[in-house]
């Protein structure tokens, strides 16, 4: 098993928004986490990178086993050069261009030299499609575009895993192709992915494992064939058919 | 009379004109440098809510917020001998006009740091960039951009207070601009020449600030 949580719990105010999420994801698997709004999909994927600290939760990555609650930063930066994360709304460095965004962090905090972080970005940016546009700065790419140069920004370091946080609701609809299809070769391509989306169909094609979430708690999870034609749970089959006809 | 009102003003100009050089942008100069550092330092530790050292910022910036300039140099310079801390006139000013400047100009950069994106510090850390790493390459690097229209304001502001500097015996513009009024008696045409040669520096001063926002701000204009 590549990566796996246990017991993570979050509360805002007097909202328990995660309730005791148990999650694993081995190597190679896209995973998809998929729920109804305010499941808390989103809030379980920034726990998972440290982007909000839960109030509990253990953390097995590769066999190391942490609190984490009490994650040194170096544990957490360790962490991070090991896996990447895709945001619903971009996070290009506005102050970069589209190489720039995928080169910072090989160059900053990996130590690359200047060189080589640019061969790599370049075949980042190629494996999205985007080599013509690498000295575009964000406000000049659309969506989508921006939204491919943060997969290439992620990919270029090849982490052991991306998360993706609805990386394509940010998006119009005629831009969401886009993004999918680049998801999907990575798919292809073996890549560890753990993916929150409300795109049923990208899910069913794409994802080997589907983990159904509502109200804080995961519902069900199993392998994606399973999930959407014969669920344990009623729950589980009424939203992906109600969603996902 | 009008020609000798021409000679006058042809004789006094470079008279005026240099202390303005060797004194006046050089105040300014240095004053508005330290002031940037320090405005910068507070404004990050601000932002990042430091506990204490948050606290004797705000203090400090209260403190030079709420005293006029005219005041602290009084304080600095006359003073401080009472208790034995003599400092000559120039680097008086210079201490003052940063320290004073440096106060409100960190509220500008704190406030520039509050309105960059919050995503941008999350992708920093994703990347596994530390958060100096991710201060000093993406977020002061945008804040400056945004803080940029005010802190020039605030520089052509600084080089007319510079005049105040005649009170602690800089013998700077203003002050030599007295020092021939009270010789030839012409008030008027003399300090209609020192406000134009301020005029001169202030016009100076916008060309650079629009020719500086268009070179940092490359990233950041909008699509035709």
């Amino acid at each position: 098993m590549l990566l796996e949580v246990k017991n993570v719990k979050k509360h805002f105010k007097s909202l328990d928004v995660l309730k005791g999420i148990d999650l694993s994801i081995d190597t190679g698997e896209a995973a998809v986490i998929l729920g109804p709004s305010g499941a808390g999909k989103t809030t379980l994927l920034r726990c998972m990178n440290f982007l909000e600290t839960p109030d509990s939760g253990e953390l097995i990555f590769e066999g190391q086993r942490y609190d984490m609650t009490h994650m040194s930063k170096k544990e957490i930066r360790n962490y991070h050069l090991q896996t990447a994360f895709v945001f619903q709304s971009f996070n290009l460095f506005l102050n970069k261009t589209a190489l720039q965004n995928v080169t910072e962090g090989l160059i900053i905090a990996r130590g690359l030299d200047k060189n080589q972080a640019e061969k790599k970005g370049l075949e980042a940016l190629e494996r999205v499609g985007l080599v013509t546009h690498k000295d575009h700065f964000p406000h000049q790419l659309s969506g989508g575009q921006q939204q491919r140069v943060a997969i290439a920004r992620a990919i270029a370091a090849d982490p052991k895993i991306i998360f993706f946080d609805e990386p394509t609701s940010a998006l119009d609809p005629e831009l969401t192709g886009e993004v999918l299809s680049v998801m999907r070769s990575l798919a292809d391509d073996g890549m560890t992915m753990a993916i929150v989306t409300h795109e049923i169909e990208f899910a069913r094609t794409v994802s080997n494992k589907i983990i159904f979430m509502e109200n804080g708690v995961v519902v069900e999870s199993g392998p994606t064939a399973k999930m959407f034609t014969n669920p344990d749970k009623e729950r589980t089959a009424a939203f992906l058919k109600v969603t996902g006809k | 009379m009008s020609s000798n009102w021409l000679t006058l003003f042809i004789d006094s100009f470079p008279k005026i004109l240099i202390p303005g050089l060797t004194r006046t942008i050089p105040l300014t100069v240095i004053s508005f440098s330290i002031a940037m550092v320090i405005a910068v330092l507070t404004a990050m530790a601000q932002y990042a809510r430091i506990p204490i050292l948050s606290q004797i910022i705000r203090f400090y910036i209260w403190v030079f917020r709420g005293t006029p300039l005219l005041v602290q140099l009084f304080i600095v310079f006359y003073g401080l001998p009472r208790v034995g801390i003599l400092i000559d006139p120039f680097p008086a000013a210079v201490i003052v006009f940063s320290l004073n400047e440096g106060a409100y100009d960190s509220e500008t950069v704190r406030a520039a740091l509050e309105s960059v994106p919050i995503g941008q510090m999350e992708a920093g850390y994703c990347v596994g960039m530390t958060y100096m790493q991710i201060m000093r390459r993406i977020l002061l690097p945008q804040a400056m951009r945004t803080a940029f229209p005010s802190l020039s304001n605030s520089l052509i502001a600084m080089v007319k207070s510079t005049s105040l500097a005649a009170n602690i015996t800089v013998t700077e513009m203003f002050m030599t601009t007295q020092r021939i009024v009270a010789r030839t008696y012409e008030p008027l045409l003399l300090y209609l020449e020192v406000g134009l040669i301020y005029l001169i520096f202030s016009t100076l001063l916008t060309f650079l600030q629009g020719w500086g926002e268009k070179r940092l701000g490359a990233y950041m204009e909008k699509e035709a």
